[in-house]
């Protein structure tokens, strides 16, 4: 195959991340949001295989491999299962509604292309377009870590960073060394795992998973 | 000779952990970890006593893997003259420790209490002997926390707590101040390293030389406790167990002179004139202000902090009047001035240090710092009394004792001023001398009150009749040091030999040992006058023989009579008819009211006549001006910008995501902005 036919697939496969990032923002289901989450995941597992294919490094197909299992099938399973144990509302509930969210999305696209677009001052290794791309999926998910109400959302939103940060990883030194990708993936899987069992000792101890409730602790 | 240098180190590491095989409140940990101690000082001595007596520096390098270049110690005589001062105290205050630590068994955990003294001695030592500043700031730290959590060894108590705060607040501060030195001379010579420092001191520019000599001033003057810098010193001296007090007061503010002195003398090059000017008005304030607050405190672990403030001025006098001289090139009289102020850090590392151990004496077994609940004590603590005296004697500059020696020395650098030191010299050092003689006098004043109220007269309290003799561990301890209060001086000729050549390599000039010292005499620069501790103290004793057994000539046996003292005809003279701490020190109370502002309270109480009094209370209190005009304000700007910051903290963990999120996206903004 064409190194054309090659970049306008990677072009095609970052558009629908950055549409996947705004599926994940605008879903007002819990529900939804995983599912979102999960084909994000699924979409950064192609692109890494096709950035393996296609600069011949194969190493990388390991972690692809490994988003594929982790991120799109095991994390939002463990999501639904730990929704179905807390048996909380399906809504998303958030301080800002969902149409503003979208502007300040927008808005935080045109900030990171404006910032990090062209390789302006972060040099990749190739594809340069995805640099703003994993910029953004960043500031998507602390977008959601800051309105979100729900703990549960403050986990998706560290979930997407992380996707954001590897997506970063990927193009600028076509992956960290095998060990680290490794230790990545272990440190994600046990983060959820300690993070679910904080949402649950939080419902325990504020009965109830909105973050809010922790203004009590204040000194 | 460097087997005695491994052997110190090992035994105060061996020593930190040796109290917690044991029960750790037994007298077992007690014994392990002071006698090590006692042994660790010991073997410092016998090493640093070495290197100064052959004048040959001692090298030890480990080569880390530390981007900021090797750990390497050098100990040249200037270092060993303080690693002797640092060891031969831990050597006398852990033998006291052994015999005070006892009052904490079966309450307190000693073998907590040994680790950090040990720590806190091997950091001590560290500091005056590292030649990299990375390492320096690193034992530095290590020293001031170990010294923290001394201090707030008996944390049941609140005012031990406060004090522990203002201790870590202050050192902090300190700290900051002496990175930025180290930073600034970095940033400069591009290395860590002492002797990079050395060797890029002269084409340091002004305006750097003027900021690094600034920080340090703080930095160290923080820790020295130089008025107004001084305010945590005697807040937390006093509440660190006696022994560990004395090593604090002794010589952990020491080392910041050392410190310091490696900056004027070494990374700082040529200074500049001011630089001496502004030590020395430091120094002589710090002398007048701690020995005037010393004569109000009644509390004696309080009193002795606040003469600590006025020794290290005394210290600071002549450091300033070296820098005077250095930049007019008179380097022999700086050398002169040098060597008395180094003379003054060992010895009043020995005569505080005896009288810390003596305070603890006395608190071991009467149970009270307050003099005013003290009394009598002679007589039941009769080798304390002696010990106590001769420290009191030795730090009131009276002859034949140390402290007159380098006082004496002191006097003469200050008296050297008149030859070339530059324009207000001739003027002010007299001046200077004149008020030292003075701070000399007030502190005379001061020790005869501690010792007079506490020591003679009648017990004043239950507890003051209850003190017993201490053990003999901790006779032993403030023996030692007394002794060494008489040793150094009437040892002075031979020591100034040693000093002479540390503070000819310091000046940058040659002393020869024959123009300070010619057998028993020492000498002053000019050979303005002539002083030998030897003949004096023979002369002293001669007279009090004299004095002793002349009465016993002239009225032969009938000399001493036992009898009632005179009542004025009122039976039942009670121990509350005495002289108090408080009233002996009123007239200078009175004379120096412009300072002091003392205020009064007398609250009366009675039932419905004056004649008919049921209760009096009287309440005097005096001001501490740099407290209340400097730090109260601080205090209170501080707390209430505190309470403004206070207002971004809202406890939403959604807020404070976002202050990350937000100065996130203003950096990207900042940086693409900027590179495109």
């Amino acid at each position: 195959m064409s190194a054309e036919f090659m970049a306008s697939l990677i072009h095609f496969l970052g558009m629908m991340l950055l549409i996947a990032s705004f599926w994940i923002l605008v879903s007002s289901q819990i529900g939804a949001c995983i599912r979102a989450y999960a084909t994000h995941s699924f979409l950064l597992a192609l692109i890494t295989a096709v950035v393996a294919w296609s600069q011949h490094i194969e190493h990388l197909i390991i972690p692809a491999l490994l988003t594929l299992a982790l991120k799109t099938i095991v994390i939002p399973h463990v999501f639904f299962r730990i929704i179905r144990r807390l048996g909380i509302r399906k809504e998303v509930e958030s301080y800002i509604n969902i149409p503003f969210s979208l502007l300040l999305a927008v808005l935080l696209v045109f900030i990171s292309f404006y910032a990090t677009g062209e390789g302006r001052f972060l040099k990749p290794a190739a594809f340069g377009e995805f640099i703003p791309l994993a910029i953004s999926t960043v500031f998507f998910g602390m977008l959601m870590m800051t309105t979100r109400k729900k703990a549960i959302s403050q986990v998706l939103g560290l979930l997407l960073i992380e996707n954001g940060l590897f997506l970063m990883a990927i193009t600028m030194t076509f992956g960290m060394p095998l060990l680290v990708e490794m230790g990545i993936f272990f440190d994600v899987l046990i983060a959820v795992m300690i993070m679910g069992l904080f949402v649950f000792k939080i419902r325990d101890a504020f009965e109830g998973i909105d973050a809010d409730d922790m203004t009590v602790l204040k000194g | 000779m460097e087997l005695f240098f491994y052997a110190q180190v090992l035994l105060h590491c061996l020593g930190g952990g040796a109290g917690f095989l044991f029960d750790q409140q037994s007298e077992s940990a007690n014994r392990a970890t002071h006698f090590l101690a006692v042994a660790a000082g010991a073997a410092g001595v016998v090493f640093s006593l070495a290197i100064l007596l052959t004048g040959k520096p001692w090298i030890f390098e480990l080569q880390g893997s530390l981007p900021v270049g090797p750990l390497r110690f050098v100990i040249d005589p200037f270092s060993a003259f303080f690693v002797l001062t640092i060891s031969f105290l831990s050597f006398a205050a852990s033998l006291f420790a052994v015999g005070y630590t006892r009052e904490y068994q079966r309450k307190k955990n000693i073998a907590l209490l040994g680790f950090f003294y040990h720590i806190f001695i091997l950091a001590m030592l560290a500091v005056v002997t590292v030649q990299n500043a990375f390492y320096f700031l690193f034992f530095w730290e290590l020293m001031s926390l170990a010294s923290y959590f001394l201090v707030v060894f008996e944390h049941e108590k609140p005012e031990a707590r406060s004090a522990g705060t203002l201790y870590l607040i202050m050192t902090h501060i300190g700290t900051a101040f002496i990175a930025a030195a180290f930073l600034l001379l970095y940033v400069h010579s591009g290395s860590f390293s002492f002797d990079a420092f050395r060797f890029a001191a002269a084409t340091l520019s002004p305006a750097v030389k003027n900021a690094v000599f600034l920080a340090a001033l703080i930095g160290f003057g923080t820790k020295a406790g130089v008025i107004p810098l001084h305010i945590w010193l005697p807040q937390a001296h006093p509440q660190a167990p006696s022994h560990v007090s004395a090593l604090m007061s002794g010589v952990m503010i020491k080392t910041a002179i050392y410190a310091f002195l490696r900056f004027l003398f070494g990374f700082l090059g040529e200074p500049f004139a001011w630089w001496g000017h502004v030590v020395l008005a430091l120094a002589i304030l710090s002398t007048l202000l701690g020995i005037l607050y010393a004569l109000m405190e009644n509390d004696l672990k309080r009193l002795l902090a606040f003469s600590s403030i006025e020794n290290i001025g005394i210290i600071l006098l002549g450091i300033g009047m070296a820098l005077v001289f250095r930049v007019f090139h008179q380097p022999f009289n700086g050398g002169f001035a040098l060597m008395a102020a180094l003379f003054h850090v060992i010895n009043h590392a020995a005569f505080k240090g005896l009288l810390f151990l003596g305070t603890g004496s006395v608190l071991h077994s009467a149970h009270t710092r307050q003099i005013e609940n003290l009394g009598g004590l002679i007589r039941k603590m009769p080798w304390t009394a002696v010990c106590f005296l001769t420290g009191a004697m030795a730090i009131s500059a009276l002859p034949p004792l140390n402290g007159f020696v380098s006082e004496w020395l002191t006097f003469m650098a200050l008296l050297l001023g008149f030859h070339g030191a530059g324009a207000g010299m001739p003027f002010f050092s007299p001046v200077l001398a004149s008020l030292l003689g003075l701070a000399g006098a007030l502190a005379a004043t001061c020790f005869i009150k501690v010792f007079g109220i506490s020591f003679l007269g009648k017990p004043r309290s239950e507890h003051a009749v209850q003190a017993r003799e201490v053990s003999g561990s901790m006779k032993l301890g403030m023996g030692i040091l007394a002794v060494s209060c008489l040793g150094l001086s009437l040892a002075a000729p031979q020591a100034l030999k040693i000093l002479a050549k540390i503070a000819g390599t310091l000046a940058g000039t040659d002393i020869p040992v024959e123009t300070v010292t010619q057998r028993i005499f020492l000498i002053s620069p000019l050979n303005s006058s002539l002083f030998s501790p030897l003949a004096v103290a023979l002369v002293l004793l001669a007279l009090l023989a004299v004095i002793m057994a002349l009465p016993r000539i002239i009225f032969g046996k009938k000399l001493v009579r036992t009898g009632p003292s005179w009542d004025c005809g009122m039976p039942a003279l009670s121990s509350r008819m005495q002289y108090t701490a408080t009233g002996f020190s009123k007239p200078l109370r009175r004379i120096f009211s412009f300072l002091y502002q003392p205020t009064r309270r007398v609250e009366l109480e009675d039932e419905g006549h004056e004649m008919l009094r049921t209760a009096q209370r009287f309440e005097a209190r005096i001001t501490h001006p740099v407290d209340e005009w400097v730090y109260r304000p601080l205090a209170a700007l501080v707390s209430e910008l505190s309470q403004k910051a206070k207002r971004i903290q809202t406890g939403h963990i959604q807020l404070y995501l976002s202050y990350i999120f937000i100065t996130l996206i203003l950096l990207l903004l900042f940086l693409g902005g900027h590179s495109s």
